[in-house]
C-alpha cells in the first residue's frame, strides 16, 4: 500500500507553516509523526493534494513548566511524554496515557499534537486531556486561541480545528497539594487501541472528602467525554468502595455506547465500571499521599 | 561396510544434539533473500482486483483505463465476464506494471460490475444455513450410545465450538517469475519446491522440465503454501505478456481473505460415565465450514474410543476462502471439543481431571502407557497435585487461576524424497535436494545427517535445497519433511562413503566393509590407529567424485506419536481477560536430530496455540457478506507480552529413540486449545464454550452462573 | 510524478536520491539502496516487521515517507554488523535459536538493540513491553526472550571489559 501522490512541504518554522496552511487550507493535511495520517493516505482514505510535513519544526517539540501549567509542545512524541521527568512529577496521568500508547515504535513517533487533532474515538489522550481540563492551542496567521478540551472533540475524527489553523501546543494545569490522577486502559488486544480508557483526576479536601473530581472516558462512544454523572455522585463525598462502584457504575450513564466486533456496547460498559473504579481507586490512593 | 540405519545412542556426535539452525548467519545479518526480497533487472510489480462481494457473477470487465495508463505492461483476467466469484476477496484481474505503486493505480481503475448473487458466510448449523448450503456425512456408531446414556450414572452436555482461522504468514503468498526464452525461472515462498512444475506447466502450455524453482528461505507457511496458485500462474503469464520479470505478493489483506481457511468445528455433545469415572457414552452432533469445499473431516471424540459412541458431521458449504491445511489439519478442532467435553463430565463427577483422564487412559488404545507415562510426568512439571482445587478458584478477589489437560496424537512418518550427496575429490561434501525449509530447520537437519554419517563437522557439509534441479523431495506438510529428509540423506551419504571405503581401504589393508568415518578419519573399525585422514582418502578419487543418491527409506522412520500438555492461567473475572501463565509440553517424536530446532517446533506450537485459544477468529459478517478483520491491526496474533513460562520435555528414552524418525510440526499445536479451555473453567467455574476464549465471552459464561 | 532529490544518511554512509515524495521508507530502503532486511509484513503499523533505528530508536518504516528522514541517522539490520563483526543481538539470536523463519528477525533484532543499549539488563517485564509489537508467526518468544538475555549479558560483559581495559 502506497499513498497516492501529493506535493510535498516541509517548512523550517512556523511561520511558513502557517503561511502554508493559509493557502492550501483544505487540501492540504499536516504530517507531524504520521501514525494516524500515514496509515488512511496508504489506505486512500485519505488522499491529500498537498502534505505539509511539520516535523522540522523544532519550536513545537518538548515540554516545559510555565505559569503553574505544563505546555506541551504539539511535536512531542508520545515516548518522551512517558519518559519526561516534568511530566511524571507533575502529572502521572498523562504520563501513563502516554505509556498506554500503541506500541514502542508508535510511540516514539507518534505525537501528542497528531493524536489529539486526529481524535480518534479510541485514542488515549483525549480521555487525559479532559480528565486534566488541558487547553489545546490553536494556531493560525491571524493569531492563537486557546480551545477547552471539553469542547475541542465534536465527533468521530472532528475537531475544532480549522483548516487553516496548525495545533501548536496543550497546556496542562499542574495540580496542587492533595491531588491525585490515573489512566486505566483495556487494550483492544490486536491494535492497542483503547477498548474503554478511564482517566480519573481526584482532589480531596476537608475531612478527606472529594473535593473536586474529572473523569475522561474514551474508546466507548464516538468521542471522547466527561463522564459527569459519575463525577457528581462523587463530589464533596468520603470515598469509599462502594461509592467508588456505584459512580463507577455510572460512567456509561446517557453516552450512545459502541459496539462493534472488538465488544459489544454491553460489554464495554461492564468494563468501563471495572476500569473507572480502578482509575478511581488509584487517583484517590495518590492524592490521598499513598502509592498506587 | 556401513548398514543403513542410525548409529546408537552412545555414537551419535551431533544427531540429538542442541544445534544452532545453520542458515542462523544470513537470517540475522539480513542477508536472507526470501521471494519478497527478489528484485530481477526490469522486474514489474503486480496487483489484483479482488472481488467486493461474497458471491457474484462477473458481468463486465473493462480494463481500458488502466492499459492507457504509461507503464502498464499486462493484464491478466482470472475470473473471466460470466464466471462467478464465491468469496470476497476471489481474484477478477490483475495487472503489472513498472512500479507497485503505478500497478495499485492501474487496479483502481479497472471497472468489474458484478450481479450480486445469495450468500451465506456465517459458520453456522445446517438449519440455519439452508438447503443446498450443506452435506451430511455418514454417520458413525459404535455399541448403543442412547442405552448406555441412559445408564450411565452421569451425563453431561454442551454445545462447543471454535471458529474459522486463518494462516496469516508473516511473508505473504506470492511469486517472482521470469522467463528466459521458454525457460521459467520462479523465485516462491512454497512448501512444495520440487511438486510446482507440473502445475505451472500445464498452466502455461510448457514442458514440466522448463520450470524452474526457488525458494532458499520462507517467511512461514503453515499448510498454506502447497500449489503455485492462480496468482502464482498469473505472475508468469504477466511476465510473458510483457517479457518482464513479474512480482506478484498478495497483500495482507487478500492473503487473509484468500489465501486459506481453517475449517471450523462446533458439535453438541453429550456424555456419560459411570459413578468411578468409567466413560461408556459419547454422542455427538457436529457442524463446520470452510468455504465452498464445507469443511473438514472430523472424527469425535478424538483419540479415546468411548465404548458407545455415535457421531454425525455436517459440512456447511460457505462464501468465505477456501480451506488449506492449517498445521494438523483437523485435529486441533477435534481435540478441543473432545477434552472439553470430557473435562466438564469429569466436573460433574467431581473427579480431578488427571485422575478422570488417567482413569480412561485405556480407552486410547496402543498408546495409553505413552500418555499415561506423559501425563504423569507433564503432572509433575506443572505441580498439578498441589494446585488443584475442583471448578472455581475460591481464592479472593478478582484474579482467578486454573489448571487444564489435553493429550493428542499424529501420524508424522516420511514423505517421498531423494538426496544426492557428492563426495569430491579435494574432501568438500555437497548434499542436495529439492526440500525447502519453512524455518522449522530441515538445512540443518540434513547437514546434521549427513556429517553424522560422514563422520565430518558439521560446517565441512554443503547442504543445497530450496531448487527443483535438486533431486525431489516431497512437500513439507503433515510433519514429514524430517522424516524424509533424514531418511534420504542418511541413506545417500551412507551409500557415498561406502565408496569411499572402498577406495580407502587397500591403502588401509583392509576391506571396504571393516572400515568407519569417525572425526575427519576413515579408520578400522576397532583398531583406531590404523586411519588416513579424510582428506587424503577423498585424494584417491583421482579425478571423480562419488556422487550418490538416496531416498526415504522405511527403516529409519515411523510415524505415530502422543504429547500431553497441561496449562495454567489467570483470569480476571472483572474484565474477562485471560491469560496463559505456564504451559508444559511433554513430546515424543522417535528420534530427535536437532534437540533445539525440535524444541523451537514445540515451544512455538504452545505459543500458536495459545493465540487460537484466546485470539485468533476470522470474523464475517452476514450482512455484508465481508470480513471485518482482514488486516492485522485486528487479527490478533500474540506477542512476546502474551506469553508465560513454557515448559518442553522430549521423551528421549531409548524406546522413544529406537523408532527413527518421525516427525513434529503438527503435534504440539493440537493441544493448547484444549487445555487452555479446561484451565479457564476450572479458574472460573463455568466453561467458556467457544475458543477463541475472548474476555467478552468469559464475561458471558460467568453471566449464566459461576463466582460473581 | 515529480521526484525529489533527497539526501539519506543509512548505515553511516549517504546517498542521493531522486524519488517521489509519497515513497515510504521502507520502499527506499529496499528498491532504491538494495537493503532487504527490513521486510514489509502487515502493511499496518501492527508487526514490527520493517522497523529500523532513527537515531537509535525504533520506528516503523512502512509508515514513514522516506523525505521526512532527511536530517536523521537511518540504521537497518545491514548496519547492525561493525568492521564485518557481527552485533552481540544477532550473535544471540544465532545461538539461542531466536530466528526461525527469519522474516520478523530484523525487526525483532532492530528493537532488541535499541533497548539494550539504553538498559543492558533489561527485567523480564522490560523486555516484554520492549518486544511486545515485534510479531513472530512461528511464535519463535521463548528462544527471542532467551536470546535477549543472552544479548544483554554478553554486552554487559563488554562494556565491563571496555571499562577495564581503558583503566
Amino acid at each position: 500500500m502506497i499513498p497516492a501522490a501529493f506535493e510535498y512541504f516541509a517548512p523550517k518554522n512556523l511561520d511558513e507553516a502557517l503561511r502554508l496552511v493559509e493557502r492550501h487550507g483544505d487540501e492540504a493535511k499536516l504530517l507531524a509523526g504520521g501514525h494516524s495520517l500515514l496509515p488512511l493516505m496508504k489506505l486512500r482514505l485519505s488522499a491529500p493534494r498537498y502534505v505539509i510535513d511539520i516535523g522540522r519544526i523544532r519550536a513545537l517539540h518538548g515540554v516545559r513548566e510555565e505559569d503553574g501549567r505544563l505546555v506541551i509542545g504539539a511535536l512531542t512524541t508520545h515516548h518522551d511524554v512517558e519518559s519526561s521527568e516534568l511530566v511524571r512529577q507533575r502529572c502521572l496521568l498523562l504520563a501513563e496515557a502516554a505509556a498506554e500508547i500503541g506500541d514502542v515504535q508508535v510511540r516514539n513517533r507518534g505525537t501528542v499534537g497528531g493524536s489529539l487533532a486526529h481524535a480518534d474515538p479510541a485514542a488515549d489522550y483525549p480521555a487525559a486531556m479532559l480528565a486534566l481540563e488541558a487547553e489545546i492551542v490553536a494556531t493560525s496567521s491571524g493569531g492563537s486561541r486557546a480551545i477547552p478540551a471539553g469542547e475541542f472533540f465534536v465527533d468521530l475524527l472532528t475537531t475544532q480545528l480549522r483548516p487553516d489553523e496548525i495545533l501548536t501546543e496543550v497546556r496542562v494545569p499542574v495540580a496542587g497539594r492533595r491531588s491525585g490522577g490515573a489512566y486505566r486502559k483495556l487494550h483492544q488486544p490486536a491494535s492497542g487501541f483503547a477498548l474503554v480508557g478511564v482517566a480519573a483526576r481526584v482532589r480531596l479536601g476537608e475531612g478527606e472528602k472529594i473535593e473536586s473530581v474529572a473523569i475522561g472516558m474514551t474508546g466507548v462512544a464516538a468521542h471522547a467525554y466527561r463522564a459527569a454523572t459519575a463525577e457528581q455522585a462523587l463530589a464533596g463525598k468520603k470515598p469509599g468502595a462502594k461509592l467508588l462502584g456505584e459512580a463507577a457504575g455510572r460512567v456509561t450513564e446517557g453516552v450512545d455506547t459502541l459496539g462493534d466486533m472488538h465488544g459489544s456496547a454491553g460489554y464495554r460498559r461492564a468494563v468501563a465500571t471495572v476500569y473507572a473504579r480502578r482509575a478511581l481507586e488509584a487517583a484517590i490512593a495518590r492524592a490521598g499521599g499513598k502509592t498506587a | 561396510m556401513a548398514e543403513i540405519k542410525w548409529p546408537s545412542a552412545a555414537n551419535r556426535g551431533l544427531i540429538g544434539k542442541s544445534i544452532s539452525r545453520i542458515d542462523g548467519p544470513w537470517k540475522s545479518s539480513g542477508r536472507a533473500k526470501y521471494t519478497y526480497d527478489q528484485g530481477p533487472a526490469g522486474m514489474l510489480y503486480a496487483k489484483l482486483v479482488t472481488s467486493p462481494y461474497a458471491h457474484a457473477k462477473v458481468t463486465a470487465i473493462d480494463t481500458s483505463r488502466a492499459e492507457r495508463l504509461p507503464g502498464v505492461r499486462a493484464i491478466h483476467i482470472f475470473t473471466a465476464v460470466g464466471k462467478e466469484v464465491n468469496w470476497e476477496g476471489h481474484e477478477v484481474v490483475g495487472v503489472a506494471a513498472d512500479t507497485e505503486e503505478l500497478a495499485e493505480d492501474a487496479a483502481r481503475l479497472i471497472r468489474v460490475e458484478y450481479d450480486p448473487q445469495p450468500y451465506l458466510v456465517a459458520d453456522t448449523d445446517a438449519q440455519h444455513a439452508g438447503p443446498g448450503r450443506f452435506r451430511e456425512m455418514s454417520p458413525r456408531k459404535t455399541g448403543d450410545p442412547e442405552q448406555a446414556l441412559q445408564q450411565a450414572d452421569v451425563t453431561s452436555e454442551g454445545t462447543y465450538g471454535q471458529p474459522v482461522i486463518t494462516h496469516c504468514c508473516h511473508e505473504a503468498h506470492g511469486s517472482v517469475a521470469e522467463w528466459k526464452g521458454d525457460e521459467l525461472y520462479v523465485w516462491i515462498s512454497t512448501q512444495n519446491v520440487s511438486g510446482l512444475s507440473n502445475e505451472y506447466a500445464s498452466a502455461l502450455n510448457i514442458p514440466a522440465t522448463n520450470v524452474h524453482v526457488d525458494c532458499q528461505v520462507m517467511g512461514g507457511g503453515f499448510g498454506s503454501k502447497f500449489a503455485a496458485d492462480s496468482w502464482g500462474v498469473a505472475a508468469a503469464a504477466m511476465a510473458r505478456k510483457a517479457g518482464r520479470p513479474v512480482k506478484l505478493m498478495l497483500d495482507r489483506e487478500v492473503e487473509l481473505l484468500s489465501a486459506g481457511c481453517r475449517p471450523s468445528l462446533h458439535a453438541k455433545i453429550r456424555v456419560g460415565a459411570k459413578r468411578d469415572g468409567t466413560l461408556i457414552a459419547w454422542d455427538s452432533e457436529s457442524w463446520g465450514t470452510a468455504g465452498m469445499s464445507g469443511g473438514g473431516v472430523p472424527q469425535l471424540p478424538y483419540i479415546i474410543q468411548v465404548p458407545n459412541s455415535g457421531h454425525r458431521h455436517t459440512s456447511i458449504f460457505t462464501n468465505i476462502g477456501p480451506a488449506r491445511a492449517w498445521r494438523a489439519p483437523n485435529h486441533p478442532q477435534m481435540c478441543f471439543l473432545t477434552m472439553a467435553a470430557l473435562d466438564d463430565l469429569a466436573a460433574k463427577l467431581n473427579m480431578d481431571s488427571l485422575d478422570f483422564f488417567l482413569k480412561n487412559v485405556g480407552l486410547t488404545g496402543e498408546r495409553a502407557g505413552v500418555y499415561k507415562q506423559q501425563m504423569l510426568m507433564a503432572a509433575d512439571m506443572i505441580g498439578w497435585k498441589q494446585k488443584w482445587h475442583s471448578r472455581g478458584d475460591k481464592t479472593p478477589g478478582h484474579i482467578k487461576r486454573g489448571l487444564g489437560l489435553s493429550f493428542h496424537t499424529w501420524a508424522g512418518g516420511g514423505h517421498m524424497g531423494y538426496c544426492r550427496t557428492t563426495i569430491h575429490p579435494d574432501g568438500s561434501v555437497e548434499v542436495a535436494t529439492g526440500s525447502q525449509d519453512l524455518g522449522t530447520g530441515t538445512r540443518t537437519v540434513i547437514g546434521i545427517v549427513a556429517a553424522e554419517t560422514l563422520g565430518l563437522p558439521l560446517d565441512a557439509v554443503r547442504v543445497e535445497i530450496g531448487n527443483n534441479k535438486y533431486p525431489p523431495d516431497g512437500a513439507s506438510g503433515g510433519s514429514t519433511t524430517v522424516g524424509g529428509v533424514s531418511s534420504s540423506t542418511r541413506t545417500s551419504a551412507t551409500t557415498a562413503l561406502n565408496e569411499l571405503f572402498a577406495k580407502a581401504a587397500p591403502s588401509l589393508g583392509t576391506t571396504a566393509d571393516k572400515l568407519e568415518a569417525v572425526g575427519g578419519q576413515i579408520r578400522v573399525i576397532g583398531d583406531p590407529s590404523k586411519s588416513i585422514p579424510w582428506k587424503k582418502a577423498c585424494a584417491k578419487l583421482g579425478t571423480t567424485p562419488i556422487v550418490a543418491m538416496g531416498q526415504r527409506n522405511f527403516s529409519l522412520i515411523s510415524s505415530g506419536v502422543g504429547g500431553v500438555q497441561m496449562a495454567e492461567v489467570a483470569v480476571d473475572i472483572d474484565t474477562g481477560i485471560v491469560r496463559m501463565e505456564k504451559m508444559v509440553a511433554v513430546q515424543d517424536c522417535g528420534l530427535i536430530i536437532d534437540m533445539k530446532t525440535a524444541m523451537s517446533q514445540v515451544y512455538g506450537a504452545c505459543i500458536m496455540g495459545t493465540c487460537y485459544a484466546l485470539y485468533e477468529e476470522k470474523i464475517m459478517d452476514q450482512q455484508t457478506g465481508t470480513c471485518l478483520n482482514p488486516n492485522m491491526e485486528f487479527y490478533k496474533l500474540s506477542g512476546l507480552d502474551d506469553i508465560g513460562d513454557i515448559t518442553v520435555h522430549m521423551m528421549t528414552e531409548d524406546s522413544y529413540q529406537d523408532r527413527g524418525v518421525i516427525g513434529l510440526g503438527e503435534p504440539p499445536v493440537i493441544s493448547p486449545g484444549a487445555a487452555i479451555s479446561n484451565a479457564v473453567a476450572n479458574a472460573i467455574g463455568v466453561r467458556v464454550p467457544e475458543l477463541p476464549i475472548t474476555p467478552d465471552r468469559v464475561l458471558a459464561a460467568l453471566g449464566k452462573g459461576g463466582l460473581v | 510524478m515529480t521526484k525529489e532529490l533527497i539526501r539519506l544518511k543509512v548505515n553511516g554512509e549517504t546517498h542521493e536520491l531522486a524519488i517521489a515524495p509519497n515513497k515510504l521508507l521502507l520502499d527506499v530502503l529496499r528498491e532504491d539502496l538494495g537493503l532487504t532486511g527490513s521486510k514489509r509484513g502487515c502493511d499496518d503499523s501492527s508487526c514490527g516487521c520493517c522497523t529500523v533505528l532513527i537515531d537509535g530508536m525504533p520506528m516503523l518504516s512502512c509508515v514513514a515517507l522516506a523525505t521526512s528522514y532527511q536530517d536523521a541517522e537511518i540504521t537497518t539490520v545491514e548496519g547492525l554488523a561493525r568492521d564485518g563483526e557481527l552485533d552481540p543481538v544477532q550473535e544471540a539470536f544465532m545461538s539461542w535459536g531466536g530466528a526461525q523463519c527469519g522474516f520478523c528477525t530484523p525487526g525483532f533484532l532492530m528493537t532488541t538493540h535499541a533497548l539494550l543499549e539504553k538498559n543492558p539488563d533489561p527485567t523480564l517485564d522490560q523486555v516484554r513491553e520492549a518486544l511486545a509489537s515485534n510479531i513472530c508467526r512461528c511464535t519463535g518468544y521463548t528462544q527471542i526472550y532467551e536470546s535477549v538475555l543472552a544479548a544483554a549479558q554478553k554486552i554487559r560483559e563488554k562494556r565491563k571489559n571496555e571499562i577495564a581495559i581503558s583503566k
